[in-house]
């Protein structure tokens, strides 16, 4: 059952079209949206919220219809947003528990909640300090545990890494990938940082001008056509390409000892195709795979 | 001869790790759609408005007009010589809690500014209109709990001290015929406390969602209860000069005395206004004459209240229909 669908959605900014007659069903567990700058993502993130009314078409997240019931919606999900925000003069504890609150938990379970959520999002030590005196990692931490304290079914993440170091990035990826797996979260997330949606996201929809051009799992879109293989050597040989192509396998690229090959059929024992073509070339395999396309292959030719 | 290493590692080997379960549990307790959403933010802008110093500060300034009456009316029930003037019977009470709500007047103003203010430009600033409006609340929950917060503030300090001189009046002057007099002296005490509040939540609110920082929206309050006075008292003193009791409803366009002017038909007493010319020539006849100075302070009688009402009825819409039209959690820029 997806946790969000749309049908003929458009969604206009006067006489710009943001989204044009978009169909796109968003499965459970943990999806990555991706797409150039104005390519409708987080007008069709707003759209699911209920902040912006569609011109036409309609939608639907965790069974609800968007247009009708909003209130239940945003009861049953959470939004980290992209842009720094906070509600002013509030420590961290009184802000992730009035945020439960607001949610429509009772006070006593949302402290509770707060309290519990800030430890898991790594700002126990802090929850007693004004939000004002966070770092910008700190405050990525405490957007997720204010959009994740009532228990959502789904949450949005908008560029959840946004002004992050590498360390703190690590540490937010890991939560993401975390709460979106065995604990009953979907998460949509929003980003242009590809290795961000490799690391965290099984799923990945591709946007272009409000359009979806690409959408399954990741495994899928990052399978290359025919067969490919990736081979390490224990030195560069160019005997050993010359016997794979004899074999009528395809170059595809080399950096130093690794080659990157595409063979026309796929053998019935690829090891031992590869070390008897290494075998006839004199040279040692340190190691060897099926290849995969990286997301950023995926997504540049998606959108090209 | 080899040591043989521990089987079971001692407490100092121990890694320290957390006592608690600190992994993501799922809430699996009550969510409920709550019918008075607005409540939680009106608590929560209360919670925040009680944190500032500056709100104890003016709220105690602001008792000292109802100290001053209290003990004036105590000194003149002693016997001593006080500056109580000779009123209406059925005003003497009335009238002494309309002059204590005009003298506390500028004090709830600056407490309106101080809780208002931020109400809204705070959130502006910090981006937490996404917040709220991503939780199951709707715009006008927002709006009233903000608008809420400013009123309950403004009205807690306007209402408390009038409510404990009623009550010492009430012990001290029954005798007197308090209650006999001005039955019905509490629930306009009530009454007049409300107004305050309703007008400068509605005004400051509304200022303050077009605002992007509160001290920007109380700057631009502030301005604008000053000016609107200084305008409204200007073009009254010149229009009517010949007779200054005529003409009220222009003294009363400001926001200041329209609440004024609201107030005095809930006392429903009459205003004593001392004229700046006639003292002056009244001055000026006493010293040719030797006569004693007499009492020309100008009676300013109540100002009609269907045109008060809609007047400042009319300030609460705008201000509110101002802060509606801005509320979004999203900029939505139309190309």
């Amino acid at each position: 059952m997806p946790v969000a669908s749309v049908k003929n959605l458009t969604v206009r900014y006067g006489k710009k079209t943001a989204v044009n007659d978009l169909s796109a069903e968003i499965p459970e567990g943990c999806v990555g949206l991706l797409g150039p700058n104005g390519a409708g993502k987080t007008t069709l993130i707003k759209t699911l919220l209920g902040f912006v009314q569609p011109a036409s078409g309609s939608g639907e997240v965790l069974g609800m219809d968007v247009a009708s019931q909003g209130l239940l919606i945003r009861q049953k999900i959470g939004l980290m947003p992209e842009q720094d925000c906070h509600i002013p003069g509030m420590n961290a504890v009184t802000f992730v528990s009035y945020a439960g609150e607001l949610a429509g938990m009772p006070g006593s379970q949302a402290m509770r909640r707060a309290h519990e959520t800030l430890e898991y999002c790594g700002l126990g030590e802090a929850r007693y300090r004004n939000i004002e005196t966070y770092s910008t990692g700190m405050k990525q931490r405490i957007k997720l545990a204010q959009a994740i304290v009532h228990g959502p079914k789904l949450i949005f993440l908008d560029e959840p890494t946004n002004g992050l170091d590498p360390a703190g990035r690590d540490e937010m990826l890991a939560l993401i990938k975390d709460v979106s797996h065995g604990k009953g979260i979907n998460v949509i997330v929003s980003s242009h940082l590809l290795p961000d949606i490799e690391r965290t996201c099984d799923d990945v929809i591709v946007m272009r001008g409000g359009q979806v051009v690409a959408s399954d799992s990741v495994v899928n879109l990052r399978k290359t056509i025919g067969m490919q293989v990736e081979v390490d050597l224990n030195a560069p040989s160019d005997q050993f390409v010359q016997v794979m192509t004899s074999l009528g396998a395809k170059l595809l690229s080399q950096f130093g000892s690794k080659y990157k090959l595409s063979l026309s059929s796929t053998p019935d024992n690829l090891g031992k195709f590869v070390f008897e073509a290494a075998k006839t070339a004199n040279v040692q395999v340190r190691g060897f795979e099926p290849a995969m396309r990286s997301l950023e292959e995926v997504f540049l030719e998606a959108v090209a | 001869m080899s040591e043989i290493p521990p089987m079971i590692p001692s407490i100092a080997d121990a890694q320290p790790g957390p006592i608690a379960d600190l992994s993501y549990r799922n809430y699996d307790g009550p969510l409920n759609v709550r019918l008075f959403r607005w409540w939680i933010v009106a608590v929560a802008g209360l919670r925040l408005a009680i944190k500032k110093k500056g709100f104890w500060i003016v709220a105690a300034i602001s008792i000292l007009p109802y100290l001053i009456i209290g003990l004036t009316l105590y000194l003149s029930s002693s016997g001593v010589n006080t500056t109580l003037s000779p009123v209406p019977v059925g005003q003497k009470y009335s009238s002494q809690f309309f002059q204590a709500a005009g003298l506390q007047s500028l004090w709830l103003f600056i407490i309106a500014v101080l809780v208002g203010s931020s109400s809204i430009a705070a959130d502006n600033q910090a981006n937490a209109l996404m917040v709220y409006l991503s939780k199951p609340i709707t715009k006008g929950d927002y709006l009233l709990g903000k608008w809420m917060s400013t009123f309950l503030a403004v009205t807690a300090v306007a209402l408390v001290p009038s409510i404990l001189l009623y009550f010492y009046c009430l012990l001290s002057f029954q005798s007197a015929g308090f209650l006999k007099e001005e039955p019905w002296l509490f629930l306009r005490v009530i009454g007049a406390a409300t107004i305050p509040g309703i007008v400068h939540a509605s005004l400051i609110v509304g200022i303050s969602a077009w605002s992007k920082t509160p001290r920007m929206a109380g700057a631009i309050y502030a301005g604008l209860y000053f000016m609107s006075f200084a305008l409204a008292t200007m073009v009254w003193a010149i229009a009517f000069q010949g007779d200054l009791s005529e003409g009220v409803m222009v003294r009363h366009l400001a926001i200041g005395t329209a609440i004024q002017g609201v107030e005095q038909n809930i006392y429903s007493v009459d205003v004593r206004q001392p004229g700046m010319r006639r003292r002056r020539q009244n001055k000026k006849k006493a010293g040719q004459t030797g006569q004693p100075q007499m009492d020309l302070a100008i009676e300013i009688p109540v100002p009609n209240v269907g045109p008060m009402v809609l007047l400042v009825g009319s300030y609460c819409v705008v201000g509110v229909m101002a802060a509606r039209s801005r509320i979004r959690a999203v900029e939505v820029v139309k190309g």
